[in-house]
Order: C-alpha cells, then sequence, then structure tokens
C-alpha cells in the first residue's frame, strides 16, 4: 500500500517519502563519500541507534549496518544519549552541538539554519589518523 | 537590458561551476525541502514554495508568492473589507483559507483571519503550501477555494537564531527575530517581528489617501513527544485609505487590530489527533469625512462612525486515522464556536443598539477514504456535514462539503480529476448588519466545481495543465433600492484554463512560466468578466549570489495591460551574514484596482471620476541577515 502511495504521490517530487523529513537517498551518497573519504573498503560497517538513519542503510550498498558499536567501523550519534565515551570509538554526527560534547566526534553532516553542512575538525582526524583527502580538505576546521 | 539580464543570468546558470558534493547538499536541501511537505499528490491540486524558493525571492508576506493565484494586493479574498467600493459584492473571506502550522487562523467577523492576518512577516516561516479548491480533509474541512498553509521554521533544521533588518523606500521597515532550539526534549521555536509598512501616498481632491501600517508579530511554538502547543500575538494599526469616505476624502480612517492565539495538539494514541485552538480579536476603527459616509433612516447624515468589538473563535477537533493495505481512511467531528463578546458602535458618537445575533456555532462530523486500486490508480471519497447554529433573529441550517477524486499516474505523468459540492456558510459580518429580510432569510452559497489536472515531466521539463469550472448558487448581493443583502436568483459560472511550465537547470537554477484565463458569466451579478494573468520567475543561484526576477502580467478585458517587475540579489558575506537587494513593482506598471467614487453632496448623488491606484507600491528594500 505504502509502496503504492509512493509511486503514485511523488514522481513530479522526487524521491518523496512522507514518514521522512529529509532526502535520505541522496542523504546517502553523501555519507558514502564523507566515510570513503577516510575508510578504504568495500564495505563500511556503521552502528547508528536514531530510527531515521536506519533510511540512509536502505538506499546504499556501501554503507552496513551493525548491531554494536564494538563491530563499527564509525558509530554516528543523532542526540546527546548516543554519544559512546570510548575513545578507540570513531563517532561521526548529525548534530553540529555534539562535536562540543564528545571529542570523538570527527565531525558532522548537519542542518546549519536550514542548509546541510559538513565539518570535520583537524586535530581530531590527527588523533585517529585519518587522512580524508584533498577532496573533503575545505570541510577541515581546525577548532569549534 | 532586462532580457539581456534574463539571458545572461541563464547562461551562468548553465554552465555555472560547481563541485560534485556542493551540487549534491544542493539536490539534498531542495528533496528534503519537498520533502518535509505534508503533500501527496492526490490530495488535490496544489502549489509549493519550498524554503529555498522564499529565500531566493526574499518572500516577506504572503503577497509575494499569491500572484501565482491570481491574486490581487488589497484584494485577500473576492473583494476587500476595507478598499471595497463594489458595495453590490460583499466580502467574502471564507473562500481563502490560512493555517499556521495546523492551526487555522480565523476571524470571527469574515470567518477566515486571511483579511486581517494576511499580511504578517513570514521571517519564522520555512515552506508554504496552497492548494486550490477543497484539498483532502487532512489538511482542512473547511469549505474553501484556496487554502495557504505556512510551516514555521523548527529546531531541528533551523537551531539558533535569525536576525533580519530591512529598510525599503520612503522609511519602509522590517525587522524580526527568529530563535529555534531545543532544551532537553523540548523544542521550541520563536520569533518576533516589527514592521513599519510605509506605502506610498495617493491623492483624491488634494487630500492625501494613507495606507499606512504598524505591525507587530509574536511566534512560539513548544514541541515534546506528542504535545505540540503554538501561541501567537498580532497587532496591525493602519490608516483605512479610502474605505467609507464616499469622495474618498477621508479625515479620520483608523484601524486597530489585535489577535491572540493558543493551540493545542496531542498525538498521544498513533491513530487519534486531538486539537483545540481558542483566538481572541479585539479591533478598533474610527472614520470621519466632511461629507456624510452613510444616510442612515434613523440618525440621518452619518459624518462619524466607530465602533469597538472583542470577539472569540474556539475550535477544537479529533481526527482518527485508519489505514491498511487498499484503504486511508479519516474520520473526525470538529467543533467551532465564534462569539462577538462585547461591541460598540456609534453614529455620530451617539451609540446604537447591537443587533441581538452575537454566536455561531457549527457542528461538523466527516469522513475520507482515500482507495488505492492499483500502483496506477486512486480514488478518494470525503463527505462532511454542519449544523450551523446562530442566535439572534436567525435560524439554524445545515451545509456540506461533498468531495470526489481520482488519480491516474503513470512513470513520468498525471492526471487527476475531482469533483466539489460545497457550501459556504454567510459571512458573519453580514448578519451582523440586520440587513436582511427576515421573511427570506440568506441561504448559503453553492459552489460546484469540476477540476481537471494534468502533468508530465520529462527530465527537467515539467508542463501542467489545469481546467476548472465552478457553478455557483445563492451568490449574496447588496440590494440597493432596499439596501438589504439579497442571493442573486441566477447562478453564475466561472471558467479558469491554467497553462504552467517549468525547467530545472539544477537544484538552484530554475524557470518557471504560468499563464491563466479566467472567465465569470452571469446575467445577473455583473457584466462577464474576463482576465488574463500570468507570470516568468528566473532562480538563479552563482558562487555566493542568489538572483530572482519576475514579471507578472495582468489583463482583464479592459484597454490596459498591466506588468509588474521584480528582482533580487542576494549575496552570502559569509556563513553568518547575508545581504540582499529587492526591488518592486520596478517599471510601476503593476495592477490597478478601481476605487469609484460619489459626491454625496448632490441630489441625486453625482458620480465622479474613479481613482485607479495600483495595489503593489514601486518598492526597493535592502535587508541584512544574521544568523548566529
Amino acid at each position: 500500500m505504502l509502496v503504492y502511495i509512493v509511486k503514485i504521490s511523488l514522481f513530479i517530487y522526487f524521491t518523496i517519502t512522507p514518514l521522512f523529513a529529509y532526502d535520505s537517498k541522496t542523504a546517502a551518497i553523501i555519507y558514502e563519500k564523507i566515510f570513503k573519504s577516510f575508510i578504504d573498503s568495500e564495505k563500511i560497517n556503521i552502528y547508528a541507534e536514531s530510527i531515521d538513519f536506519s533510511e540512509v542503510f536502505k538506499h546504499s550498498s556501501l554503507l552496513h549496518r551493525v548491531y554494536s558499536p564494538l563491530e563499527a567501523d564509525i558509530t554516528v550519534v543523532t542526540k546527546d544519549d548516543e554519544i559512546i565515551k570510548d575513545k578507540t570509538l570513531i563517532l561521526f554526527a548529525t548534530d553540529i552541538d555534539l562535536i562540543k560534547k564528545s571529542s570523538n566526534v570527527i565531525g558532522a553532516f548537519y542542518w546549519d539554519h536550514g542548509r546541510p553542512k559538513i565539518i570535520f575538525i583537524r586535530s581530531r582526524l590527527k588523533y585517529y589518523n585519518l587522512d580524508i583527502g584533498y577532496f573533503f580538505s575545505k570541510y577541515i576546521k581546525d577548532d569549534f | 537590458m532586462r532580457i539581456f539580464s534574463f539571458i545572461i543570468l541563464a547562461v551562468i546558470s548553465l554552465y555555472g561551476n560547481q563541485d560534485d558534493l556542493d551540487s549534491l547538499l544542493d539536490t539534498f536541501t531542495q528533496n528534503s525541502d519537498l520533502s518535509h511537505k505534508t503533500k501527496l499528490e492526490n490530495s488535490g491540486i496544489s502549489y509549493i514554495f519550498t524554503r529555498q524558493d522564499l529565500e531566493m525571492m526574499q518572500v516577506k508576506e504572503l503577497k509575494d508568492v499569491l500572484k501565482m493565484i491570481n491574486y490581487k494586493q488589497s484584494a485577500f479574498g473576492l473583494s476587500d473589507p476595507n478598499y471595497n467600493k463594489e458595495l453590490a459584492f460583499p466580502f467574502n473571506s471564507s473562500s481563502i483559507r490560512l493555517f499556521i502550522n495546523n492551526f487555522e487562523v480565523t476571524s470571527t467577523v469574515y470567518g477566515s483571519g486571511i483579511a486581517e492576518m494576511g499580511d504578517i512577516d513570514l521571517s519564522f516561516i520555512n515552506h508554504i503550501e496552497i492548494y486550490m479548491l477543497n484539498p483532502s480533509f487532512e489538511f482542512t474541512t473547511e469549505s474553501t477555494t484556496v487554502l495557504i498553509k505556512l510551516f514555521s521554521v523548527d529546531s531541528k533544521r533551523d537551531k539558533g537564531g535569525k536576525l533580519l533588518v530591512s529598510l525599503g523606500s520612503r522609511g519602509y521597515t522590517q525587522n524580526s527575530l527568529v530563535y529555534a532550539n531545543k532544551i532537553k526534549d523540548w523544542s521550541f521555536t520563536t520569533s518576533i517581528s516589527y514592521t513599519d509598512d510605509k506605502r506610498k501616498r495617493h491623492q483624491s481632491l488634494n487630500e492625501p489617501l494613507s495606507r499606512d501600517s504598524v505591525k507587530k508579530h509574536l511566534f512560539l511554538t513548544l514541541k515534546k513527544d506528542y504535545h505540540s502547543f503554538q501561541g501567537g500575538y498580532f497587532k496591525k494599526d493602519s490608516d483605512a485609505f479610502i474605505n467609507m469616505s464616499l469622495d474618498a476624502t477621508p479625515t479620520v480612517d483608523d484601524i486597530e487590530y489585535q489577535n491572540y492565539s493558543f493551540g493545542y495538539e496531542n498525538s498521544y494514541l498513533d491513530n487519534i489527533r486531538f486539537l483545540i485552538n481558542y483566538e481572541q480579536e479585539d479591533s478598533l476603527g474610527h472614520f470621519a469625512d466632511d461629507n456624510p459616509l452613510v444616510i442612515h433612516p434613523v440618525f440621518g447624515q452619518v459624518r462619524d462612525f466607530s465602533y469597538k468589538s472583542d470577539n472569540s473563535v474556539l475550535t477544537s477537533e479529533v481526527k482518527y486515522n485508519y489505514s491498511d493495505e487498499k484503504n486511508d481512511l479519516l474520520v473526525g467531528i470538529k467543533y467551532r464556536d465564534r462569539a462577538f463578546n462585547s461591541k460598540e458602535a456609534s453614529f455620530n458618537g451617539i451609540s446604537f443598539p447591537n443587533s441581538n445575533f452575537d454566536r455561531q456555532t457549527f457542528y461538523s462530523a466527516y469522513f475520507e477514504n482515500q482507495f488505492t486500486i492499483d500502483e496506477s490508480n486512486v480514488i478518494n471519497f470525503g463527505y462532511q456535514s454542519s449544523k450551523v447554529k446562530q442566535n439572534g433573529n436567525y435560524s439554524d441550517y445545515n451545509i456540506h462539503l461533498l468531495r470526489m477524486g481520482y488519480t491516474y499516474s503513470l512513470k513520468d505523468f498525471t492526471a487527476k480529476v475531482y469533483y466539489f459540492n460545497s457550501e459556504l456558510p454567510v459571512e458573519p459580518y453580514i448578519l451582523e448588519t440586520g440587513r436582511i429580510d427576515s421573511t427570506n432569510p440568506l441561504k448559503s452559497l453553492q459552489n460546484d466545481s469540476l477540476a481537471l489536472e494534468l502533468k508530465y515531466k520529462n527530465n527537467k521539463h515539467l508542463t501542467r495543465a489545469i481546467l476548472s469550472f465552478t457553478k455557483t448558487d445563492n451568490g449574496v448581493k447588496l440590494d440597493t433600492r432596499t439596501r438589504r443583502y439579497i442571493n442573486l436568483t441566477n447562478s453564475y459560472n466561472t471558467i479558469s484554463p491554467t497553462v504552467e511550465y517549468s525547467y530545472s537547470f539544477n537544484a538552484k537554477n530554475k524557470l518557471l512560466a504560468n499563464l491563466r484565463y479566467k472567465k465569470i458569466d452571469s446575467k445577473s451579478l455583473i457584466d462577464e468578466n474576463k482576465q488574463w494573468n500570468g507570470f516568468i520567475r528566473l532562480l538563479n543561484s552563482y558562487n555566493d549570489f542568489d538572483f530572482f526576477n519576475e514579471i507578472t502580467y495582468d489583463h482583464d478585458g479592459g484597454y490596459k495591460h498591466y506588468y509588474n517587475y521584480s528582482l533580487g540579489v542576494d549575496y552570502r558575506y559569509s556563513d553568518t551574514l547575508r545581504i540582499s537587494l529587492k526591488g518592486e513593482n520596478i517599471l510601476d506598471k503593476a495592477y490597478e484596482v478601481e476605487y469609484q467614487r460619489i459626491d454625496p453632496t448632490r441630489f441625486p448623488p453625482l458620480t465622479m471620476e474613479s481613482l485607479f491606484i495600483s495595489t503593489i507600491d514601486r518598492r526597493v528594500i535592502m535587508s541584512l541577515k544574521y544568523y548566529f
């Protein structure tokens, strides 16, 4: 039923799904590019608690969902209580404020006044010995 | 030169060099803007203005987007309560409904809040949806011909603040502060706005006419889990332009309007939504002229008229939604009470007794089902019945709304056909005048509408054609002989074809063109009325600059052709600062409204030469936006 409605409803307005407040298909492509920039692998293991983020997995063959942060290459955090205080884990956030709250959040893909933005923190990339390459260099900030 | 600038911008758009990821982020913004909509294709005929559209067009008020529906600035509905001189056509605001999020902005006097709050500052708005005719009951169950839904920004995408300072011609200023954030589990959006709307002065018999206004608006939403609160305060002090002055030379014309609103919505149970909304309105008006404003059977020549009123509207609604593989069912009940709590009015400083009509209450029940036949075919059917209870000398009556639709969809093509049968209640302000023949009560206005929409999308091209036909019965007019409101004896027909084309160069560069024809056919209401209306809009982005060019065209069968050319440039100086410049009605050839004048000192009163005044001033506005 949902499939029918979605198909009927949305060809004009691109890939809309009324259940989600963002374009998860394009988000999946952007996340693939971000994570691929420092993980050279055919499969990237992601741990994410958020239900919203689960939509991203549906549109990606590269990003693979795992159910423990210990199995993950990256843990995606969307709110305070998802932050894991284990310095061995690499965290990536969907909210800029989470960067302030944990030093193992290396960067974020977030909304800023209605616009999507990407940020990486130079010192944290260095701490984890991550090289994100020239393509993403303009998104690196010295501090936040 | 203008054509040249169009071409240059188009070329810039086509060959603009954006890197891959920035382009993806633009696409993500646009698609997320659209996915944020509550809209579904089979909900009705709609226009969407995304956040990006609103920003690029530098939209400040609703008039900036309503050009799409052949809107004239001074006429929110069929005519304008303050400026209308066509006394034969009572103002009918209920035909245009205005919502902020899920809460309707209403009016005790006029029915819809569009008349009094249709020009609020839109700084706090994320996107706008406009529906033609009666959309799905999911959006409103009120009978309407145009539904405007404003959606406020939220803390999810707009965490932080925005300070906007705008300065324009003749001392126009608009300042606002919008702030959204989340504290623990509570998310909130708040906005405060001040507009000093200085308008161009016109003259009648060497007397200046002013329509300046000062508007203050406060808005707040609070959300946690299944709770949602929304509150607002709006105050408008305005000069009423010509208003009641028959020869357009008022000596006093002041209107003060205040609106307080508080709404609460609860969605604790997955399929049930409860909503309650209370609005309080206070208004004052004072009009005076050297010549009589009206000739009253008791007071004689009235040169001074003032009023003060305190009204309220309480709305409450419960909706139940059920979905299975084939059906999407919506069932609900709704209660709306309009109360004229107190009112004082005086002619020449002497109070006159109020009519004993001070309450109008609606009890409504409705259902709608959307039935999915298969992947390409969806039908929907909705029915609402309302009991309208009134006091005073007016009897109760029933109105109904029937809505049927069919949507056929292929990969790139959609066809929709709708039939509506709706009744609009008699506006409270007409009942309040008491100028109704008690032996022959007014019947509610009835519309029978048929609408067809065809859409075809081919890669970056989108073409849309809309055809609507409406037969209106029980139109209301003022009988100039008896000075009483009566129903028209004959029906009248409105036919309106529209064609629209858009081309997306990429996510941030778009061209949109629209042409609409409207013909109103009537033997008893007016002479045949034909209107042509169209526009071309170009939105472009190059590096840190956003450009907006738009020209609208209006022609109403007379010898005049009207053009309204607007343009804007927005420069992103840094992540936190934007500077923009906007020009409205640059050619000073925008649509003009006829204001008829009568010399009441002659007997019989002498018809004077009409005034033709553009409703949109030529104006330049410079704005500065600071994000924090």
